[in-house]
Parts: C-alpha cells; structure tokens; sequence
C-alpha cells in the first residue's frame, strides 16, 4: 500500500466518526459497567453485612471505604494521564500516594490506640484469605472492562498503564467488599486489601503488557 | 525559514481542530503536511541507531495509522507537534525493538525538520497484498477495495451487495487489526 493510498483509506475512515469518544467517557462506561456487575454479583453471593447501619457510623468502617474510593479517583486520573502518548510512564503517580498515606495514618492511629495485645488479632481478622479471594472475585470482570476501555488510548508503557488498570480495578472490588466484609481494623485492610489490590495490579500489568499495546 | 517552522505548530492544530469539528479537508491536509515529515524524522531515527532506511516508510504508514486511530488521545488545549513526535517515536522504537535493538532513542521533534519529498518508486518493503493478508474475507476485500482501488464507502457497498454502514464498520475493525498487526508480519 503506498502511502497516499493509506491517507485515502484514512479520511474515508475519518467520515465515519470524525470526533471520537475521548478515552475518559469509555473509563467512566467501564467503571460504572464494572461496580454494577460487581454489585449485582456481590448481592448473589456475599451480601451487605447485618450491621452496616451500625458500621456506617465506626471511622474505621468509613475509613475503609474512603480509602478504597480515594484509590478509584486517584488510579482514574492517573490513567487518563497516561492515555496520552506525551506523558511520561510514571507521571502524576504521586496523587496514588493519597489513599496510601491516608491509609498508614490510620494504621498508626491504631497501634498508638489499641494494646500491642490485640494487633494480630485484628490484623489477621475473621478470615482474611477468604477476603483477598472475594476482592479478587470482584476485581475480574471490573479489570476487564477497564483494560478493555484503556484500548482507546495511547501510553508510552502499556504495562504501566496495565498496571495502573489493576488498581482501579482492585479498588472498585474492594471497595463492593468491604460492604460485607467486618473487619474494619485499618491494620486488616493494611494487609489484605492492599494484597488484592496489589494482585490485581499484577495482573493488569501482565494483561495490558500484551492487550494494551498499540 | 524559522517563520515556515514556527507556523507549522499553529496551522496543524488549527487542521487537527478542524478535522475533530467535521471539516473532512482539514483532516486529508494534516495527513499529507504530516507525511513528508515523518519521513525525514524516521529516516534520520533509523540513520542514528545505525540502521539503513530499510523500513522508513513502513513506520511513517504505522504512525499515520496510529495518528488516526489514537486522535481522541490529543488535547485541543495542547501543541499538537509533541503529540505527532510521541506517537513517531513510539513507532520507531517498535520497529527497532522488533529488530533487537532496546535504544532510547532521541528522535527529533517534527517541528524542526525540512519535508523529505515523497520518492516515486513504490515506497513500502510489505508489498500490499502482503499487508493485507492479516485481515480476512469482508475487512480484507472493503480496505483492499478502498485504499488500493480507491473506491469510495457506496461504491464498495454496491459491489459487495451490503449496506454502506457495513463496508464502514469493516473498514475500521479492517484498521484497526491493521495497526496491531503490522509488528507481527516481521516476525
């Protein structure tokens, strides 16, 4: 094909659509898609837990959920940026740092106010492999649909990009489990949630290394 | 000379911006001002790294494609030549990796360089059909039939007995395979 022609087939192409959809109204499709399947399997299988009007009122309670939507503003950002081709692989990564820090506070809020007696305790929680799984669970179908909208775009590292993909898709998983899940212990969510999360980081990374690239 | 090169900034996003309000022949313009330069600004790239200009046209018709498939990912508030220069070198990097050469490679921003005219023989190594065997059937025969028949949407709709809608659909599902294919030929 030379190159003329190419142009040709391009604009003939270009009529069909000419503005396409920014990649952020796929990203938003995709995060709203992912919480209502997610939703819709988490209402089939776990459930809310019995106490939530209770919990809702704990800081710990509301600390776990802040901290896990915090995560979903912060990765969303942080992939719109990277969607460009001109911003750097590890650019605006620090706005991650938010939920992070907002999270260590807490934990040291509660090794200063709990009894050394009881860390383990509350850091290991009820069953905190079931939890890593149930978030994991969750996270699948929302990764999906976030890689799937990330196609749109063009970053300078489809792995980092995929990367940045598993932590919006982690927290939105994490964020519909800790509506059943009881332990509240910021030392739990610590430990456990970060695992799922960070696993699912993995994972979009794996995925978007291949599917991601352009 | 410095007045033709600071222009350039100015009028191709004023095309781009054209093109992304509807206007068809901004859009056409822009690819074709943006051609001849890629091609100095890929030919260069690949005489640094130490490689002849074996494939320069196939990288320049690989940024072109991925211009118009990734043009959603240009911010009308921001210059457009970056823009341009990121997805060449992401191109020519690709190329070079598929090659075996990890480089960091500096290319040049295409606002500073001089058009290289386009040669007449035919330019790419792939010959077409090559090109085209990554698709199959309907997206094989609508982008054969318009790029290198030159039919337009209604005429190649007439000849394949289907709805103008549909040779468009395989027209870009047809691209779009194109691009993420095309590193997979060399292979």
């Amino acid at each position: 094909m030379r190159t003329d022609e190419l142009i040709n087939t391009l604009v003939a192409d270009y009529a069909v659509q000419p503005r396409p959809k920014p990649v952020g109204h796929g990203l938003v499709m995709a995060i709203i898609g992912g919480l209502a399947i997610s939703g819709a399997l988490f209402a089939l299988t776990l459930g809310v837990r019995p106490d939530i009007e209770s919990a809702i009122s704990t800081w710990r309670f509301d600390l776990k959920l802040s901290a896990n939507l915090v995560l979903v503003i912060a990765a969303t950002w942080v992939a719109l940026r990277l969607s460009s081709p001109t911003t750097k692989p590890l650019s605006g990564m620090r706005a991650l740092l938010v939920p992070a820090l907002l999270l260590l506070a807490a934990v040291i809020y509660e090794l200063v106010t709990v009894p050394a007696s009881a860390w383990l305790s509350r850091a290991m929680g009820v069953n905190g492999l079931m939890c890593l799984a149930s978030i994991i669970f969750l996270s699948v179908l929302p990764l999906t649909a976030t890689i799937y909208a990330l196609r749109q775009g063009a970053p300078a590292s489809p792995a980092v990009m995929g990367a940045v993909g598993g932590l919006l898709a982690g927290s939105l998983g994490a964020t519909v489990f800790a509506m059943h899940c009881t332990n509240d212990s910021p030392l739990f969510v610590a430990i456990w949630y970060a695992l799922a999360i960070g696993t699912m980081s993995m994972l979009g990374l794996a995925l978007g290394r291949h599917a991601l690239r352009w | 000379m410095q007045q033709h090169v600071h222009d350039r900034e100015r009028i191709w996003a004023r095309w781009m911006r054209a093109a992304n309000a509807g206007d068809e022949i901004a859009y056409r313009r822009l690819l074709e001002a943006l051609a001849p330069v890629l091609r100095q600004v890929v030919r260069r790239g690949f005489t640094r790294s130490g490689f002849g200009n074996c494939d320069v046209e196939d990288v320049v018709q690989e940024t072109l494609l991925a211009i118009h498939l990734k043009r959603q990912t240009w911010d009308e508030n921001e210059a457009l030549t970056p823009w341009v220069t990121a997805i060449a070198r992401h191109k020519l990097i690709d190329n070079l990796r598929r090659r075996g050469r990890h480089a960091e490679l500096p290319i040049d921003d295409i606002i500073d360089v001089l058009p290289a005219e386009t040669p007449t023989e035919r330019l790419s190594s792939r010959d077409a059909e090559r090109l085209l065997s990554v698709l199959s059937g309907r997206q094989r025969d609508v982008v054969r039939a318009i790029s290198i028949e030159g039919m337009s949407a209604r005429e190649a709709a007439d000849r394949f007995r289907i709805s103008e809608g549909a040779v468009r659909v395989a027209l870009h599902r047809g691209l779009s395979t194109l691009a993420v294919s095309c590193r997979d030929l060399d292979q």
